[in-house]
């Protein structure tokens, strides 16, 4: 297998004229998306150059140290866009939620990396960063809608939460309901996706890889591991993610502080 | 026995009670009366934890209702509001949930003393295999009252239990609350069946 066909300026250049079409789109049914079309497909232009860059650095020091240093920085961005994405209290959201995300992704990529890929070192940048990366990626929504999920039931029924402790359960006895509701709500759409993966669609990374000149067994191996290990990551980042945000945002009687939430919902 | 020491209590500002103090003695019947607002629900929430005093305390058999206490604390309190919500499932379902928690497992009851119950209180025990949500309000009410009974606790908190009830089931209510059983009950009720029933002591919560 050959490599995929350099994507030259001239081709990218052809490839952003195919944006001519949305925009016309948005123009004829007055969608009003034209502005931010543009602005969005400038800025993913500019991040993926500036991630290219910053890779192409990693990869050449593949120093274990800056690996680790820069793998928090993301996750650090990746707990903001969760607590900013929810509507939650960043100031009682944040470090756990940090925790949460840290201890699932960077378990799961170095398991990942020792027992799956087999590699000598770990940390290597190419498959710590770019695994770590995918699987934090995937994680996000996930961790967004079961964390929203969790609280916002628990708040809308407060009257039947509070009915249960009444009745004699414990803080956890109490939780649990909501806790398989923000589960499964998070949980779910990743099952549906590796129902229907290869039939009704090509993913990303396998197709990546074949362009890149994998052969598709190849392909799909990487494909099937990968898929594996966000989901583990998905699951173990939202349990721990609720697990830890409790300690937080209940009082030592079971009720739900008030400063939970940003703002107060209705 | 419970003890109201010193409560004072403000909701945005709005003192809700000043220096309130009451004890009741173990068996004894209280009926809670008083205008919207008056602090008559926030009295049985400072019981439960659902809402600390701003000052004073409140104490369960001589131990100070606390982050520490509060667990055991429920496990001798029984709440019945208003409107009873056990959540989505079968009545049944529901119930037998509420003594899978460990303080509740030793009173688990036998699906026969829950028919008894159920038709003492004019329920069809069919109901049981419905869908919580199927049950009216009055028969929502009744199963939370017949959950209370099963949980057998030493203090019965009533909020408004017979609001949704007709006068016959309102008077088989107040009549087992105030004479056929023997622990504390603590009722919140505008109902005049609660206060006409004779041994029952009237608290009255005034304008602050």
């Amino acid at each position: 297998m050959t490599g995929a066909p350099e994507i030259t300026l001239r081709a990218l250049v052809m490839c952003f004229l195919l944006l001519a079409i949305p925009l016309a789109t948005s123009r004829i049914f007055q969608l009003k998306i034209g502005k931010t079309i543009v602005v969005a497909a400038g800025r993913m232009t500019l991040q993926l150059f500036l991630a290219g860059l910053y890779l192409k650095y990693l990869f050449l020091w593949n120093s274990i140290f800056l690996n680790i240093a820069w793998f928090f920085v993301m996750l650090v961005v990746a707990m903001f866009t969760v607590v900013r994405s929810s509507e939650l209290n960043f100031r009682i959201f944040a470090l756990p939620s940090l925790l949460a995300l840290t201890v699932s992704i960077i378990s799961v990529v170095l398991y990942f990396n020792y027992f799956v890929i087999r590699i000598a070192n770990i940390f290597e940048a190419k498959y710590f960063i770019v695994v770590g990366g995918m699987l934090l990626g995937n994680s996000l929504r996930g961790n967004i809608i079961s964390i929203t999920n969790f609280y916002s039931r628990i708040h809308q029924n407060e009257k039947r939460y509070l009915y249960r402790l009444a009745c004699g359960a414990g803080l956890k006895e109490a939780l649990i309901p909501y806790v398989i509701e923000s589960l499964n709500s998070a949980l779910r759409p990743i099952l549906a996706t590796m129902m229907t993966i290869g039939l009704v669609s090509i993913p990303g990374m396998m197709s990546g890889q074949m362009l890149g000149g994998s052969s598709p067994m190849e392909a799909i191996k990487y494909q099937i591991t990968i898929m594996i290990a966000i989901f583990v990551s998905l699951n173990i980042s939202t349990i721990l993610t609720i697990f830890f945000t409790i300690k937080t945002s209940f009082d030592g009687f079971g009720n739900l502080k008030k400063g939970v939430f940003k703002t107060a919902l209705k | 026995m419970i003890r109201y020491e010193n409560i004072s209590l403000k909701f945005d500002a709005r003192s809700i009670l000043r220096n309130f103090n009451l004890t009741i003695r173990d068996g004894e019947k209280i009926i809670i009366r008083g205008k919207s607002g008056r602090g008559k629900t926030t009295l049985l929430n400072l019981l439960t934890g659902f809402v600390q005093p701003d000052e004073g305390r409140v104490l369960l058999d001589g131990v100070p209702i606390s982050p520490e206490t509060i667990w055991s604390a429920r496990s001798r309190l029984a709440f019945v509001g208003q409107s009873v919500d056990l959540g989505k499932g079968k009545v049944l379902e529901l119930l037998q949930q509420i003594f899978d928690y460990e303080v509740n497992r030793p009173s688990k009851p036998a699906r026969q003393r829950l028919e008894s119950l159920f038709e003492q209180f004019d329920l069809d025990p069919g109901q049981l295999d419905k869908d919580f949500s199927d049950l009216s309000g009055g028969e929502k009410q009744r199963v939370g009252i017949i959950l209370a009974i099963l949980l057998e606790r030493q203090v019965y908190l009533l909020d408004e239990v017979t609001s949704a009830l007709d006068k016959t089931l309102k008077e088989k209510v107040i009549r087992y609350f105030l004479f056929d059983c023997s622990e504390t009950v603590i009722a919140i009720s505008h109902d005049k069946g609660w206060e006409s029933a004779g041994g029952v002591r009237i608290v009255e919560l005034g304008e602050l």
